[in-house]
């Protein structure tokens, strides 16, 4: 079905090759997995398959892409979208429409087929990737697993025969995932070949056929699924690969509270008079890594803007050290580092960054606090050149100077490798260290379990289980995480 | 499974619905209208009107706060041309009598973005045979505007966050620029990742796009355009006889 023959590739603007040499069969109805590091050429090696490369992305191309005979460097690229389907990472940005509806039609309309084959293929899209609930609703009032959905059905409709996945799982909490799961399962059945890039692996098992590792550039390995994930512990690090078994993952921080600072007490909060978390109470201690998790819709962004002082009060009271915080003094002490660090970098250097707003800051304190979160180097480069890691370390750092008291993290983790995720790891356990109080609203099992000490679970808007982090409870933490049913598939 | 399933309708609902192609039509002529008006009366009769067609098109809420916008500026022109004309303030007027004149049609803009949707638009512009290398760029644009309210939402609170939000009066431009840089860099990636996820799914096919649903010009749209015309031509001759 592909054949990818003696592929080299290289962007426009990158110094060395992102493909290389790259030979691989897919057989029809195969489930491949692409596994790398990030940066390691498995997006690229996707993009050479839909023909994003070199349609839209330009570069340096050797050798040669067949899909079902088809030249994909040859063929343009609406003639490729009726055989090759790529669902995206980020479901925010792939929508060209702001209405569920539309979105699903567009790909088909597109295609210039026929009125009743639209209204055929709308149907049944529909159905197989129920979505009826979400028609009529708009873009973006949906959920993170809800637009993967309508994405899915969109793409669907346009009945590939070849679907390409960029890190579906990446923005995705347990829920999803689960369902994320069973469409593949329900996509592979029906025939159609898959292939995938992804770094959170356990929800795969028994899922792919075939594992394809990449290396810089280069495929260095192509294993049978089974073989995969029997790999031993040493070779999965080595690899620089996510866990493979969540049963695998180990409790890393499991110190109990000790010198409580601060105090929640029956806080109700929200916005415009509405509330959307209520009755919330808990102690916090200094070092305390305190993960929160919940469904979608259940107050965790609510509960952690209202922590930094981005909400007001309703009921209740927030205490420091004894002294009851106004929505002032909550934002004087707390700092928030976006799932998104886009949006929270202002300056036009990384040294101007960490003073910014506030110029009080001296010179010596940026240097060393730079240099601690290895940024030092680049202090005089813009932000917007910076990695996705080093933005991220670069907020910290912004929070590390202005002394705050409390650090919450947003999704730090998600769409990571496991180097990239264990260097956020470091950094948490640094700051944590250094007695603030840290707060993360995650779905990453992997990565709580490495880090946290706590767990706040929420549901409608109040918090239902508070527990620490330990190995009597390993199972409840496991089961709130992933949803039993995909270990239980081996 | 049954065709009712598919929502086709599912936009903000007025009491009427506009064509793509009579929101332009109304847009030009009274962007036109406005330019030329010789008088501020005919202006605001023409404001008045376009208020009372967006509210019967659905668009009440972001309407009625422009209109307001709208009649804050005049008020405060005529009260300062008054009072104050020979001090600085005058200068700050002619500012605010560019903004006002753009106001009107920001409202239908708003009526446009907010009642018709992408594959409609794409649709109404392909009947008046505009080519297809202006209506994509054109419909990513427009489908660019929510997401501008996203951003910024999210960029407040960033802003807050860092403490730099209250002092826009203090500091107006390093405000500005707060929102700009970020709200930029934003869509140029935003560009990007939408463009390619419109390839991969066919955009480019020149065969004409086909679409579910029709779009026609419907007797509410004739009236409305007829109508357009005539208000605009009162307006702009009608009032000074």
């Amino acid at each position: 079905m592909i054949t990818v023959k003696n592929v080299s590739f290289r962007y426009q603007n990158s110094e060395e090759f992102n493909v290389r040499k790259a030979n691989l069969k897919i057989k029809e109805g195969e489930c491949v997995l692409l596994s790398g590091k990030s940066g390691c050429g498995k997006t690229t090696l996707l993009r050479l398959m839909n023909g994003l490369i070199p349609h839209f992305y330009g570069g340096e191309i050797e050798g040669q892409v067949r899909i079902n005979g088809m030249n994909i460097m040859e063929t343009p690229m609406y003639k490729i979208a009726e055989v090759v389907g790529t669902v995206y990472q980020n479901p925010k940005s792939q929508f060209f429409n702001v209405d569920t509806d539309g979105e699903i039609l567009f790909g088909i309309e597109n295609l210039s087929y026929p009125r009743e084959e639209l209204i055929r293929r709308m149907n049944l899209a529909v159905e197989k990737t129920k979505t009826e609930k979400l028609l009529g609703r708009n873009i973006f009032e949906l959920s993170g697993g809800e637009k993967q959905k309508i994405a899915f059905a969109s793409v669907f409709a346009m009945e590939p025969q070849v679907y390409l996945l960029d890190e579906p799982s990446a923005n995705l909490d347990a829920e999803a995932t689960k369902e994320l799961r069973e469409r593949i399962a329900e996509l592979k059945k029906s025939g159609k070949t898959i292939v995938i890039t992804e770094h959170r692996l356990y929800y795969l098992k028994g899922l792919v056929d075939r594992v394809v590792s990449l290396e810089s550039g280069k495929i260095v390995k192509d294993s049978k699924a089974a073989d995969f994930f029997r790999m031993e512990e040493p070779d999965r690090l080595s690899a620089g690969l996510r866990a493979l078994h969540l049963n695998h993952i180990t409790l890393q921080n499991q110190v109990k509270q000790q010198q409580v600072v601060l105090e929640v007490k029956k806080v109700a909060a929200g916005y415009k008079k509405k509330k959307t978390i209520k009755d919330i109470s808990f102690l916090a201690a200094k070092g305390e890594v305190i993960g929160i998790s919940g469904k979608n819709g259940a107050g965790k962004s609510t509960l952690v803007e209202t922590i930094c002082g981005l909400n007001k009060i309703m009921e209740g009271t927030v205490t420091y050290k004894g002294n009851r915080l106004s929505e002032k003094q909550r934002c004087n002490i707390s700092y928030m580092v976006f799932q998104d660090v886009d949006y929270q970098l202002f300056a036009d250097s990384v040294e101007k960054e960490c003073t910014y707003g506030t110029g009080n800051i001296a010179a010596e304190s940026v240097r060393r606090i730079l240099d601690q979160l290895n940024l030092l180097e680049f202090s005089k480069q813009h932000p917007a050149t910076l990695s996705g890691g080093q933005k991220q370390r670069l907020a910290v750092a912004v929070g590390m100077l202005e002394q705050k008291k409390i650090i919450i993290f947003d999704e730090p983790t998600s769409g990571l490798d496991l180097d990239s995720m264990l260097r956020v790891t470091e950094l948490v356990k640094m700051l944590a260290r250094e007695g603030k109080i840290i707060f993360i609203v995650t779905h990453d099992y992997e990565f709580i379990s490495a880090i946290g000490n706590r767990m706040l679970v929420m549901e409608e808007g109040t918090i239902i289980d508070d527990f620490f982090i330990c190995d009597q409870n390993k199972n409840k933490l496991a089961d709130m995480f992933i949803k039993r049913e995909v270990e239980s598939i081996e | 499974m049954k065709w009712d399933l598919v929502k086709t309708d599912n936009k903000q609902k007025g009491l009427i619905k506009l064509d793509a192609r009579t929101l332009l039509f109304l847009i030009l002529i009274s962007n036109l209208a406005i330019f030329f008006m010789p008088e501020v009366y005919g202006e605001i009769v023409m404001m008045i009107l376009i208020l009372l067609l967006a509210i019967l098109c659905g668009a009440v809420r972001t309407s009625l706060k422009i209109g307001i916008a709208y009649f804050v500026i005049l008020i405060s022109d005529y009260f300062i041309t008054n009072a104050f004309s020979d001090s600085w303030l005058i200068y700050v007027v002619i500012g605010m009598r560019y903004m006002r004149k753009v106001l009107p049609c920001t409202i239908l803009g708003g009526v446009l973005i907010s009642t018709i949707r992408v594959g409609e638009l794409m649709l109404s512009l392909r009947k008046i045979h505009i080519p297809k290398s202006i209506t994509i760029p054109f419909t990513v644009l427009l489908r660019y505007f929510p997401s501008i309210g996203e951003d910024r939402n999210a960029i407040k609170k960033a802003m807050a966050v860092r403490g730099l939000n209250g002092s826009f009066l203090k500091h107006p431009f390093k405000s500005i620029e707060n929102i700009y840089v970020p709200i930029m860099m934003s869509a140029a990636r935003r560009a990007d990742e939408l463009s390619s996820a419109a390839v991969t799914r066919g955009i480019e096919n020149p065969k004409e796009r086909t679409t579910l649903i029709d779009v026609r010009l419907h007797c509410v749209d004739y009236v409305s355009m007829v109508l357009g015309v005539f208000v605009v031509l009162f307006c702009l001759g009608g009032l000074q006889v």
